[in-house]
Order: structure tokens, then C-alpha cells, then sequence
């Protein structure tokens, strides 16, 4: 009967998501509020989209007059906004503009280049990044003098999608292996097709690492935690449509520029937003385009399969030093104490993502530590921090006499404590510990920012090549949901189990 | 079998045991009697070092059991304790809280530790219990479980905690039977209680205690009947007193006369019966103490019990022998008559002790 009732409550629920995302959908072509826009300066004072982290942050204040900025992790992101009416412009490269034109319907750019810009690979400002900067600018002048380079142009700036593929280097290579990373939303210099990171920059990447015998591995991290993947030395180099500025030339080598382009604006296009189908079509095409074509579900599996692994690990570790911590804190060293109290505080006052960030860069920046393993001490530490805290007071919450009685059984203060008081204090932390779990796999959402394709990253990328909202984001909200619906079932099992209560044991 | 010596145990803020002194022989069955907050529960708690004394030392056996390297798992198995709150393990069933410790501690097998376990509980009479988890049973059936728990590690020694005072009173009777048996099986018992007849009738020794030491150790005939200190005495009989000074040449009458009336209330006394109290301190010492010479300090006792729905007051003065005049017409002794059930009077050649029963 409960669970009849529960199940109805989550298909109510789900239906109020799915008709507030649909609701969503159809509005945004009625809404078009810069519907007519020629000039860059009927934009002054509208809202406009701006890439996290991107030059165009200062190059929006320069060009258009009080411009109200709004903040976006991508390109992708910005597409369906300026679509949806949610902002009027965002500035883009030219060749990105291109390509978004084609794949796009809806949007268009001014014919009006706000600046000349160029953009390069970006290398650590070290020894060994100026020497790498150094062989490169010599391949890049090589290729350019064999025409080389303009092959590539045409294959990735073209409208032929069957030839824009790439044969990739081996992992390893005689002279070594370069780290490579970039942000998958900036097509067409860097993104994901059939699963693997393609794009103009990423060829130019493979043809150097082929003549100069290197291996070659990518990782795919946000526009925001590309430079500080470089700065950090996490990667040899970096490329995704990166401008080249003087701010940035101060903590990074650049490259000669590998291609020269400008900056436009980018606004709604009303007059393409008639050519609509129905709405079934609507929906089995974009499903079709989210999740089968290029197979890019198998994407969201292995994502999913990343989220549950971090998730799981960091729990069972997290568990474990929780317990630990716990112990630290109820020890009768003064000193002892004073630290797991000041972990602790620590922990919980640090947000998780900015700690993440910290242990990729800063304290692992050197080592070369997969950042799956980061993210699972990372999670594991912070919620160690709750679980001891939690645990402790399951423990204090145990009455003093229970722990009397087993001393005076004849049992060690070490035996009763595992015995008589862990196991009724278990009944007071599990079910708080259960939810802290569950959000704890909620909260592993974040791991994106140091290079892990999991389950939303996953769904991000898709989002990124799809200029889709619904359908990734829908279905990944989904599969969330599902993920912590099995494991509060599965943790509610270990709870009877533990208590008495629900669970009647029978001796002899 | 247990000496303790100077033993003595500080709190922060209270020293519940002063300089305790006793020696329990093998097979005595001790209650240990006394009002709360002189230190009963920290004895006990002491004895199997639950509390770890301040100064003085304990053997057990022959073992300094204060020393810092005592065996204690060792001790605890040779003391069963039985608890004021039960504290059965809640997690597990009544048969389990019996098998638990035998089979880790003992090394029993479960069969064994089963059988022993259903027997026990047999002899409380809740055999039918053993799948019960504790939350189920009522305060007097926890009980019953706690001793037949602490007798399953087969002690030579239990120490009972005040085992009654959490109980309804419809449920003392089960336990104190239990423990009834217990004793007249020559197990050595030490049990704090409040239960004066059951004291009375199931132990051999009994130790009052106050002010932080034994201050009374004898039979319960003794103790109960015959008690050699005034302190016991009022115990036993469970007075309430009020004590005051007198001091001849300069007394507040008016601060007396309230603090009688206070005292009266705060017991529950009749109107009346107040009245009373202040009618004789006022004819005996304002009219007649008072103007006697050389009697000096005057102690006034009154002393009230409950339980015999009595107030006695009686007073302590010196000077030569000075009781109430047998004269018929005398107007104090007439009054101070007509108001009390019985008056008496003795004289040690040294002091007067006047008792006048209202």
C-alpha cells in the first residue's frame, strides 16, 4: 500500500517536471526580443550572454553600452537562451557563429566584426612548455608552407560531416606523451563526435603529435578550468578557440596563432523560427538527435557509470574515515581531539567544489593522479566530515548505562563499545547518514570542472553538440533520480536489518 | 572478601565519600541504607570500579583493586551488578542480553549459553520472554532479566543498585522476592535500597550511612530497633526535625514562633497541631525556662514522623533538676497537660532532657 502511494507521488512529481520543461519548450518561440536587430548599438542596454571566463567579458563592456551581463559555462548554453528570449545577444568567433548557423535554425549573426582576434594553443609558462611552444610554432609554420593546414581548415569549416574525422596518435610515443586538454563546447575547433574529441584544433594537435612521435591523451574540462589546467601543469597544452590576450599571456606560453578570425554578435533569428513540425516529430527527431545518433547514449552510460563508481567509493571510504574522525573526536588526547574538530570545521566550511579544485590543481597539480581518484578522496574527505559528526552524536545519544552494564558484564571498554554502543547508535545514524548519501551523490554533479565525464558532464557535452536542453537535461534529472531512489531502497534494506524492531531474529 | 580502607572519592564540586572503612565477609547480605546524597550508589560504583576512587584502597580477594594496573574485565566478571535503570541491551532480545557475555567472555558454546540463559530465566519466571525484546516487558520483568543477566557470568559477588527505586510500587514485590531467593543462597550481596523492611528482613548486616562515611554498621536488629546513634534513629523512623537554639538573654520570640509555623506547614501538619508546638514553646520556656537561673543554653528538638502521625518536642537544658511541678494548680503545667498525650522527664545530674508528646 505504501509503496503503491510512493510510486504514484513520483510519477506526479515527474509529470510536474516534464510539463514545466514543455511548457518551457513551446514558449520560447513566441518570445524574440530582439527581433529586428541590424546594429550592434540597438542592442545597448539588453541582456547578453557571456562565456564564463571568455574575453568576451571585456569586449562586451567596450562594444555595447551598458550592456547586462549574463554569465554561461557555454556556447551551447547561450544558443538556446538567446532562442528562448532569456537574453537578446551573446558575442562569438566567427567560425563558431558559422557553424552554429548551420546547425542551428533560429539564430544569426551581425554582419559587423566587433575585433580582430587570434587564437593559439596555450602552453605552461615553464621550461619545457617553452620548449614545446617553440617546436610547435616551427610545425605550425611547416604546415602552413605545405598547405597542410588549409586541408584541415576546409575539412572542419566545411558542410561535408563524413570527412571531418581524425586517426589519432597512440597514447604513448617515442618522444613521450602530451597532455592535452580543451573544452568540448567550442565546435568546431574542439568537440565530441562518435565520443571523441574532434575538431580543428584537435587536428592540427594529432598531426603535430604524429610528426614529432609523440602520444597523445585529451581530457575534457570547462572553458573556466582550461587555463588553470595549464598554470597548474595538469596539461602540456591547451586549445578550444583560445584568444590570445595579454592578461592571459602573463600565466601561459601562446603558440603562434594556428588560425586568425574576428568576433560577431549573435542574436535571434525570427524569420527562421516559422519552419515548424509537429510536435511528435518535434520530439522523436530531438530524441533521436540527443541519444542515438553518433550512439550518444553510450556517453550517458559511461557517465552514469563514472557518477555511481565516485559515488560509491567516496561513500564506503567516507564512511570509513568518518568512523575514524569520530573515534578522534571522542578520544581522551586533548590535542587529538582539537584536530578532528578542526578538520571538521574545515570540511564543512569549504564548499566541495572549490575543495575539488583545490586537491586537482593546487595539491595534486604536479602529480599524476587520475582525477577520478581525486574526486573520490575528495567527496570521501567531505563527507567523512558529516558522517563523524553524525556518527558521534548517534553515540553520545546512546544511554551511559548501556556501556555500564557491559563493563560490568566483564566486557573491555573496546568490546562494548563495538558490541553493546556502535550498534544502537547505528540505529540513531543510519537513517540521517542515508540522506547525506544520496545528496552526496547528487553533489557529484560537479566533478566536470576536473576533467570527469560523468553522468552530467555527459549530458553537458550532448547539450553542447545538440544546442538542446530538454531532452539531456530532462533525462539526466532521471536517471538521478533513479540512481538515489535504488540506493534509499538499498539502504533502507541495511536498516531493518539493524533494527529489531522491523527485523525479528530468531535464536536456536 | 572486600576490605575497603580510607576510602574516599572527590567530585569537582561534592565529596560523596569521606573515609569509608568496612570489611564484607564471604556470604553477608548487606544492605546499605541511608538518606540520598551520602554517597550509597558511589560506594557500590566504587567497589567494581565504575568510579575510580580518589584516595584509599579496595581488596577484593586480597587484590588492590584502586591499583593502576587491576584487572577490571577480571573483577567485573567475578561482581555482578544490577542496575537502578535496568540497562538491558535495547538492540538485543532477552535471551540474547543473557547468551551475550557468557559466549564472548566465557567462551560458551551457544547450546550451553542458551540453555543457561532459559534457565535463569526460569528461575525469575520469564521464560516466556526470551524472544521479547526489553522495550516490551514492564520495569518490574527488565528487572527480573537485569539479575538473572548479571547472574549468568556466575559471580561470587552482586551489588544491587538501588534495584527497586524505578519500579511502580505494584512491581517491587517481584523483584524484591527475587532478590529474597537470591540471598538465602548464600551469594554475597551488597544492595542499596530503600526498602526498610526488606533490608530488615534479608540481610544479615546493615550499613546506615551519612555525611559521607558508615556511620552505623550492625545487624538489623540493631540498626532498626536499637540504633546506637541519634542520626540512625531518626532515619529508621523517618523524622523530619527541626532544631533550634535558645539562647536565654536574648532570643527572638517572634522569629521562633515562625519558623515553627514554617517547619508545621512544610510537613503538612493540621492548623492545630501547629498551634500546638507553639503553644508549649511558648508556656514552657517563655513562662517557666526562661526566669529559671543558671540552665543556660536551651536545645529545642521537635521532631515529626509521618508515618506515626506524631510530633515530639523536646528540650535539653543544664542546671539543677528542673522538670515540670507536680502541683495541681500550677497554670503552665495545667496548660502544657491539657495539650500533649504524655510528658517526661530525666536527669543525668548534669543535664535536663524534657519530652512532651503532641
Amino acid at each position: 500500500m505504501k509503496i503503491a502511494i510512493k510510486r504514484i507521488l513520483c510519477f506526479l512529481a515527474l509529470s510536474v517536471l516534464i510539463a514545466i520543461s514543455l511548457c518551457g519548450c513551446s514558449a520560447s518561440n513566441d518570445i524574440g526580443n530582439a527581433e529586428g536587430v541590424n546594429e550592434i548599438s540597438q542592442l545597448n542596454g539588453c541582456d547578453i550572454g557571456v562565456q564564463t571566463g571568455s574575453t568576451f567579458d571585456v569586449m562586451t563592456d567596450e562594444c555595447i553600452e551598458n550592456a547586462q551581463k549574463k554569465y554561461y559555462e557555454s556556447f551551447a548554453d547561450m544558443t538556446v537562451a538567446v532562442k528562448q528570449g532569456k537574453i537578446s545577444a551573446f558575442l562569438v568567433d566567427e567560425p563558431l557563429a558559422r557553424m552554429l548557423c548551420s546547425e542551428q535554425g533560429g539564430i544569426r549573426y551581425l554582419d559587423e566584426y566587433i575585433s580582430h582576434e587570434s587564437y593559439a594553443f596555450a602552453f605552461p609558462k615553464t621550461e619545457k612548455g617553452a620548449a614545446l611552444r617553440d617546436s610547435f610554432n616551427k610545425f605550425l609554420s611547416e604546415i602552413r608552407e605545405d598547405g597542410t593546414i588549409k586541408e584541415i581548415e576546409d575539412r572542419w569549416f566545411g558542410d561535408d560531416d563524413t570527412a571531418k574525422s581524425i586517426t589519432y596518435p597512440d597514447t604513448t610515443g617515442q618522444s613521450g606523451t602530451l597532455h592535452f586538454t580543451g573544452t568540448s563546447g567550442s565546435a568546431p575547433f574542439v568537440y565530441v563526435k562518435d565520443g571523441q574529441l574532434v575538431g580543428y584544433d584537435v587536428d592540427i594537435l594529432c598531426e603535430f603529435c604524429k610528426r614529432n612521435g609523440y602520444g597523445l591523451e585529451m581530457s575534457d574540462v570547462d572553458f573556466a578550468a582550461v587555463i588553470p589546467a595549464i598554470t597548474a601543469e595538469k596539461a602540456d597544452l591547451a586549445a578550444c578557440c583560445i584568444t590570445v590576450t595579454e592578461e592571459r599571456a602573463q600565466s601561459v606560453y601562446f603558440s603562434d596563432a594556428d588560425y586568425e578570425g574576428g568576433v560577431v554578435v549573435m542574436v535571434a533569428d525570427s524569420a527562421a523560427a516559422g519552419e515548424k513540425s509537429g510536435f511528435l516529430e518535434n520530439l522523436k527527431d530531438s530524441f533521436y538527435k540527443n541519444f542515438i545518433k553518433e550512439s550518444r547514449w553510450k556517453m550517458l552510460l559511461s557517465g552514469l557509470g563514472l557518477t555511481v563508481l565516485i559515488s560509491v567509493c567516496s561513500g564506503l571510504a567516507g564512511a570509513v574515515l568518518g568512523f575514524g574522525v569520530c573515534m578522534l573526536r571522542r578520544c581522551r588526547n586533548k590535542a587529538l581531539r582539537g584536530i578532528a574538530a578542526v578538520y571538521i570545521r574545515i570540511m564543512q566550511g569549504t564548499p566541495i567544489l572549490v575543495f575539488l579544485m583545490i586537491l586537482y590543481y593546487v595539491v595534486f597539480g604536479k602529480s599524476d593522479i587520475s582525477p577520478v581518484v581525486v574526486a573520490v578522496i575528495g567527496f570521501a574527505v567531505n563527507f567523512s566530515a558529516y558522517v563523524s559528526e553524525m556518527m558521534r552524536m548517534g553515540i553520545e545519544s546512546v544511554d551511559k548505562g548501556q556501556n555500564e552494564a557491559a563493563l560490568a558484564l566483564g566486557y573491555t571498554s573496546r568490546q562494548s563499545f563495538f558490541k553493546v554502543v556502535f550498534p544502537q547508535a547505528a540505529r540513531h545514524f543510519l537513517p540521517v547518514i542515508k540522506g547525506e548519501f544520496i545528496s552526496l551523490v547528487k553533489m557529484t554533479s560537479i566533478v566536470g570542472y576536473i576533467t570527469i565525464q560523468d553522468l552530467t558532464k555527459a549530458s553537458d557535452i550532448i547539450r553542447s553538440r545538440t544546442y538542446e536542453a530538454f531532452f539531456p537535461l530532462i533525462v539526466t534529472a532521471v536517471i538521478y533520480f533513479v540512481i538515489s531512489w535504488l540506493l534509499t531502497l538499498f539502504l533502507g534494506r541495511i536498516e531493518v536489518r539493524l533494527d529489531p524492531k522491523k527485523h525479528k531474529r530468531r535464536v536456536n | 572478601m572486600i576490605v575497603i580502607r580510607n576510602l574516599r572519592k572527590e567530585y569537582p564540586n561534592i565529596t560523596p565519600l569521606k573515609n569509608v572503612n568496612a570489611e564484607i565477609k564471604k556470604g553477608d547480605v548487606i544492605s546499605i541504607i541511608g538518606p540520598s546524597g551520602t554517597g550509597k550508589s558511589t560506594l557500590l560504583r566504587c567497589i567494581n570500579r565504575l568510579e575510580t576512587p580518589t584516595s584509599g584502597e579496595i581488596l577484593v580477594d586480597g587484590v588492590d583493586i584502586c591499583a593502576k594496573k587491576a584487572d577490571l574485565p577480571g573483577l567485573h566478571r567475578k561482581m555482578g551488578m544490577v542496575f537502578q535503570s535496568f540497562n538491558l541491551f535495547g538492540h538485543m532480545s532477552i535471551i540474547e542480553n543473557l547468551m551475550c557475555a557468557p559466549m564472548d567472555l566465557l567462551r560458551k558454546s551457544k547450546k550451553e549459553a542458551y540453555d543457561c540463559g532459559m534457565e535463569l530465566l526460569q528461575t525469575v519466571g520469564l521464560a516466556s520472554k526470551a524472544e521479547n525484546y526489553p522495550d516490551e516487558l514492564s520495569g518490574g520483568q527488565k528487572q527480573r532479566v537485569a539479575i538473572a543477566r548479571a547472574l549468568t557470568m556466575e559471580p561470587e559477588i552482586l551489588l544491587f543498585d538501588e534495584p527497586t527505586s524505578a519500579l511502580d510500587p505494584t512491581m517491587v514485590g517481584e523483584v524484591l522476592s527475587v532478590i529474597k531467593r537470591l540471598a538465602d543462597s548464600g551469594l554475597t550481596m551488597l544492595i542499596v535500597t530503600h526498602e526498610m523492611s526488606f533490608a530488615k528482613n534479608v540481610s544479615n548486616r546493615v550499613f546506615y550511612m551519612d555525611e559521607g562515611i558508615i556511620y552505623e554498621d550492625g545487624t538489623p536488629q540493631q540498626i532498626f530497633e536499637n540504633p546506637k546513634n541519634e542520626k540512625t534513629r531518626r532515619f529508621i523512623r523517618q523524622l523530619k526535625v527541626l532544631s533550634l537554639v535558645i539562647n536565654k538573654s536574648d532570643f527572638d520570640f517572634p522569629a521562633i514562633n515562625s519558623s515553627l509555623e514554617e517547619f508545621g506547614r512544610k510537613q503538612m501538619m493540621p492548623q492545630r497541631r501547629i498551634y500546638r508546638t507553639q503553644l508549649v514553646f511558648e508556656e514552657l520556656v517563655m513562662q517557666r525556662l526562661v526566669c529559671e537561673k543558671d540552665i543556660g543554653e536551651i536545645h529545642m528538638d521537635v521532631e515529626y514522623s509521618e508515618k506515626e502521625d506524631s510530633v515530639d518536642m523536646i528540650f535539653r537544658y543544664g542546671g539543677k533538676k528542673l522538670g515540670l511541678p507536680d502541683d495541681e494548680d500550677d497554670l503552665t503545667a495545667i496548660t502544657l497537660r491539657g495539650v500533649t498525650k504524655s510528658i517526661s522527664h530525666k536527669y543525668d545530674g548534669k543535664e535536663n532532657v524534657l519530652v512532651l508528646k503532641i
